[in-house]
């Protein structure tokens, strides 16, 4: 009796950790994929490709639903978001959010990065907490974000078609923002790893 | 076929220990090591030797791969233009060690598919539980009258990066101002279906710069060729007539090459070329008909939700040699491909079911250094056949504003770092 007991917890215990295997075979075939352009568990080894590696699930959920039903324009992703389901984007955002945040290599200019701390002090620290390291699900991570692709995405931010959506505070603080100091922004975030 | 089927895999691992997956610590000399053995280091099987490590560390890989370092074919029109050194496509196999993965230079010649065990050039031999074959293409020389191995050294292919793809620049900036360059494109189906048309625009640039009076003539047997509108549109808007595409119904079709007049003999004319770059139709990878992997069409039939091989058991190919549905013959397909096949041969190896596959393939094309264009694609399983999911993918916008193909140049860049980061670091 006392054989047959531990035997079956055994199996059971089997089965679940059989489960939880399955379960990540099922992510990874689903989520790898993504490495193509993002790197590796989503670390990015390129300029204009941001890390998406270690993202909060919510933000990343709320990010892919913009890209798939057109509000955030782009220039792939969106054809690419529309391959996916909510379930499998869900599961995708749970994948990455479990993969550590690995900040860019780029080599930054200190003077921007000066210049860029002031005005992030000026305009963005009230939302864009702990030096732009602190996201959440509507807020993404800037802290330690390539340089080149938060400097775009800025200036796509200030575009007339604004292909990234913002909320009001953010837009009237853009309006007040010249293009060099976007830039400087950008170096002051990438060197918040 | 199979002489180690999952039943027996478990009986070797330890019956009920089998059952608990491979997060749990084995006591040594229960588990018996699985063994994988991955022949071909490029795009799909660095990508399946890592990815299997990174899912199950107990598995032992090794990878065998002739060349000592890799020379990534994406991008490898850069260095036609001018615009890129070919050191920056050149990589090694340190990165893939630092993952587990036993690396051996040396090149496979035969397969014994039922003793599961592959003998090299240098003498060795491997045995495998399953084994990942990612050979690439392999050219039908036989196919363009005059064309042969020796005859690239004079005419190049330049479709397998590296001494090729430095031989055919030097014969273009030793181009007589004046003379053409003719590009021989191949029929379908072939690697990476809109390199012909990139070269050509990459080429193009640099004769614009330093051979104002050279034109590019591409001679295709096609009647049409992928994201064939953009490149018409990018063409015209920075080379304007300099490149001329002749297709298979105004007689693109070429017959023969004549290596010593520099000509080719197309269906209706011939052509005089003070550069010919041929780039004759293609099969799949010698290895790959040595060991009976192919079928009559010169490619490799695979369950595409595994890819392992219709024509013998335990033996999976991807990446240009496999017939996946319709995905094309690209880098990113072999990267995607690497990864299904490696959670399919680690799912097989630990007695657990195979989920259901997921694809992407991502192409960019470089028409100018700041002007990229793209196709994308994510494939689903159907019926057992890998097919586009619709209404997602597609071409970049026919009509759209400098900054969105510039930046589509710069995510060619970025595209090219992650890919090759995936399979080397």
């Amino acid at each position: 009796m006392k054989t047959r007991l531990s035997l079956s917890i055994a199996l059971a215990l089997g089965l679940a950790m059989g489960g939880a295997q399955a379960d990540r075979l099922r992510m990874e075939v689903l989520a790898a994929p993504c490495a193509g352009c993002h790197g590796t568990d989503g670390a990015s080894a390129g300029t204009s490709m941001p890390t998406i590696g270690g993202l909060p699930k919510e933000y990343f959920i709320g990010v892919m639903q913009k890209f798939r039903d057109g509000r955030r324009v782009s220039t792939i992703m969106g054809r690419i978001a529309r391959g996916y389901s909510d379930e499998e984007i869900a599961r995708m955002a749970e994948y990455f959010s479990t993969k550590p945040w690995k900040p860019h290599k780029a080599k930054l200019d200190p003077k921007l990065v000066a210049k860029g701390k002031a005005l992030h002090e000026k305009y963005c620290a009230n939302c864009h907490l702990a030096g732009g390291r602190y996201a959440e699900a509507t807020l993404p991570r800037l802290g330690g974000q390539w340089p080149d692709y938060l400097h775009t995405q800025l200036v796509e931010c200030k575009l007339e078609d604004r292909p990234v959506p913002q909320p009001n505070l953010m837009e009237l603080r853009l309006g007040k923002l010249s293009d060099e100091d976007l830039e400087a922004l950008a170096e002051f975030y990438a060197s918040q790893h | 076929m199979s002489t180690f089927t999952r039943r027996r895999f478990i009986l070797a691992m330890g019956g009920a220990g089998a059952a608990f997956g491979l997060s749990r610590p084995v006591p040594a000399g229960v588990k018996k090591k699985a063994r994988v053995v991955v022949v071909g280091g490029g795009y799909g099987g660095a990508i399946a030797a890592k990815y299997i490590r990174k899912l199950d560390p107990h598995i032992e890989v090794t990878l065998i791969e002739k060349n000592r370092q890799f020379v990534s074919c994406p991008l490898s029109n850069e260095v036609l233009g001018g615009e890129r050194d070919i050191a920056s496509l050149t990589f090694g196999y340190e990165g893939l060690k630092g993952h587990g993965v036993k690396v051996v230079h040396d090149e496979v010649v035969g397969i014994d598919a039922d003793k599961h065990r592959v003998r090299t050039r240098g003498g060795g031999t491997y045995a495998y539980d399953r084994l990942v074959v990612s050979p690439g293409i392999d050219f039908r020389w036989e196919a363009i009258g005059g064309y042969g191995p020796e005859v690239a050294e004079r005419l190049p292919h330049a479709w397998k990066a590296g001494p090729q793809t430095l031989l055919l620049r030097k014969q273009i900036t030793a181009l007589r101002d004046g003379d053409n360059v003719l590009i021989v494109a191949p029929p379908n189906p072939f690697r990476c279906p809109p390199g012909p048309y990139e070269r050509a625009a990459q080429i193009a640039h640099y004769l614009k710069a330093h051979k104002p009076r050279s034109k590019v003539i591409i001679l295709d047997p096609k009647d049409k060729f992928s994201k064939q509108g953009l490149f018409t549109a990018g063409w015209k808007k920075f080379y304007g007539d300099r490149i001329q595409w002749i297709g298979g119904f105004a007689g693109g079709k070429v017959e023969s090459v004549d290596p010593k007049k520099m000509t080719v003999q197309a269906e209706v004319e011939t052509f005089k070329g003070g550069v010919i770059n041929v780039i004759p139709p293609q099969k799949a990878g010698p290895i790959a008909h040595k060991a009976g992997l192919a079928d009559e069409s010169g490619w490799c039939p695979v369950d595409q939700k595994t890819f392992e091989s219709l024509r013998h058991a335990d033996i999976h190919v991807i990446g240009d040699a496999c017939i996946a549905g319709k995905m094309p013959k690209s880098g990113y397909a072999a990267n995607s491909q690497g990864k299904v096949c490696a959670v399919a041969v680690v799912a097989a190896l630990n007695g657990e079911p195979v989920p259901e596959p997921s694809y992407i393939n991502t192409c960019y094309s470089l028409i100018a250094p700041s002007y990229g264009i793209s196709v994308a694609a994510v494939y689903r399983l159907q019926d057992g056949r890998i097919v586009p999911v619709k209404g997602a993918g597609g071409l970049s916008p026919a009509e759209a504003p400098e900054h969105v193909r510039r930046m589509e140049a710069m995510n060619a860049r970025s595209w090219f770092r992650n890919i090759t980061s995936d399979m080397f670091t």
